[in-house]
């Protein structure tokens, strides 16, 4: 190994990533190149350097009432967490048999079904949020596979769903595939990144009255939902991308999505 | 030959299932099912108080460094840890709570600053720039006090800073890096080269600087 060699790896070998044997090279070379081995000791000493420089800053130390608001507003978070869950058990029983009794007849049939798709698209938006972007839901997310043993079975066509083509932004990313539970209700979740934003495909198991072609629903905060019904399953696709956008991305998986449901 | 011949020796089991990480559709990496169905929200707190409240003041350090405004800091701070309290069942006891807690605040800085139409982070144009191996890097000065290093670093590009820090001062792998920041492993590796390259030139220039004020009568 040259000098000019190791001197390439020097600031990786300081923070042990080298291979072993790449590792060797270098300490062989050292134990027998006294100017490397100043170059070396000087990184060393400049990383430490850095490291207490940027501990030691007053200037960037943080306010001492900072700490304790922040100790203090964590704490109260996790409170309201543990009551919050407690009381949506309750509420979610509570809610099951609301809906139990609004489908028993309380609304004409056609109203009933759009308030259901509406609320179906806030579900999907909250498991969106909640699974793809911030990581919280109260349920473990399953493989598409197992979902489809003990759930749906066509939940194992979308095992093999790729990323769609031909979008006006560039090309979109697949990211993940898994089933999860949101609001009680289980998808399908394949989520995607897509002109650097994510976006969510969720399948589940419906006969709400909408078109094969995607329409936009109204949903809560600042995501787009739109839907479009294949079969007996309904399918959302969900983003902080314009509405334009979503409806783009949502026409561009019609023709995959449809084909997995009914070859499955 | 660097992309070669490195590997992450420090590699564990991945810290965050985020969108900005996922490569792959393993998606219960990082989740114990144990901790799913067996921790009571009490004991979650007492190991979030644990495991990720030391590390406040460094993130903040780093927060108010990027941000160069103290509000700002502060609240970016806080949002990356009321995240990470929701979240926390998903970090692995044992690894490195210091990183993952960097690379929520890196995901949450970076969708701020998206929500509020500001520029990204990376700039393909300071690449660019940059990109050419500069033709003399100096030697470290042997007398550096803590201003001239800090001066320095401030000195050059902002993307350069943060992989540093990300290396140096919060002691992150390259993979770590790779997935806060959310850039394959290679462009990491290069903006480290670049950025040390860059950090010397401009602590060339600090040094001398101080040597010739401690030199003046």
């Amino acid at each position: 190994m040259q000098c000019r060699d190791v001197r390439e790896l020097l600031d990786a070998f300081l923070g042990d990533q080298l291979l072993v044997e790449t590792t060797n090279d270098v300490v062989r070379h050292l134990e027998t190149c006294p100017a490397c081995r100043g170059e070396l000791e000087g990184r060393r000493a400049l990383r430490a350097r850095l490291q207490s420089a940027f501990d030691g800053a007053v200037e960037l130390a943080p306010r001492p009432e900072f700490l304790k608001e922040i100790d203090a507003r964590l704490r109260t978070e996790a409170a309201s967490r543990m009551t919050r869950r407690s009381w949506l058990r309750s509420w979610g029983a509570a809610a099951a048999a609301l809906v139990t009794a609004i489908s028993g007849g309380l609304y004409a049939r056609s109203a009933l079904q759009r308030s259901r798709l509406a609320a179906l698209a806030r579900t999907a938006a909250g498991d969106h949020q909640n699974c793809a972007i911030k990581f919280n839901l109260a349920e473990r997310p399953i493989p598409l596979e197992e979902a489809a043993r003990r759930y749906d079975p066509a939940f194992a066509s979308f095992t093999t769903l790729t990323a769609p083509t031909g979008l006006p932004n560039g090309p979109a990313e697949l990211l993940e595939r898994h089933s999860c539970v949101y609001d009680g209700r289980r998808f399908a979740h394949v989520v995607f990144r897509y002109a650097g934003h994510v976006v969510s495909l969720l399948v589940t198991g419906g006969n709400e009255s909408i078109g094969s072609s995607p329409e936009m629903l109204p949903a809560d905060g600042p995501v787009q939902v739109a839907s479009f019904a294949t079969g007996r399953h309904l399918v959302f696709v969900v983003s902080d991308l314009s509405a334009q956008d979503t409806s783009r991305f949502a026409q561009a998986m019609v023709g995959p999505v449809s084909q997995r449901l009914a070859n499955g | 030959m660097m992309r070669e011949t490195m590997r992450v020796t420090r590699a564990r089991t991945p810290l965050v299932r985020g969108p900005l990480r996922r490569g792959n559709n393993n998606h219960t990496s990082g989740y114990s099912d144990d901790e799913w169905v067996t921790v009571s929200d009490e004991s979650a707190w007492r190991a979030f108080e644990t495991e990720a409240l030391p590390h406040v003041d460094r993130l903040f350090r780093l927060a108010l460094w990027l941000e160069r405004d103290r509000a700002e800091a502060e609240d970016l701070v806080q949002e990356t840890l009321t995240q990470a309290l929701q979240s926390f069942h998903r970090f692995t006891s044992g690894t490195n709570c210091r990183a993952w807690l960097t690379t929520i605040l890196q995901h949450v800085r970076s969708n701020r600053r998206r929500a509020r139409n500001r520029a990204p982070v990376e700039n393909a144009a300071i690449e660019e720039r940059f990109a050419q191996t500069l033709a003399f890097v100096p030697p470290v000065p042997d007398h550096l006090t803590d201003e001239d290093v800090l001066g320095a670093l401030r000195q050059i590009p902002e993307t350069y800073q943060q992989v540093i820090l990300l290396c140096d001062v919060q002691e992150m792998t390259y993979k770590e890096i790779a997935s806060a920041l959310n850039i394959p492993i290679g462009t990491v590796m290069s903006r480290l080269h670049r950025g040390r390259e860059l950090l010397r030139v401009a602590l060339g220039g600090s040094a001398a600087s101080t040597a010739q004020t401690r030199e003046m009568p």
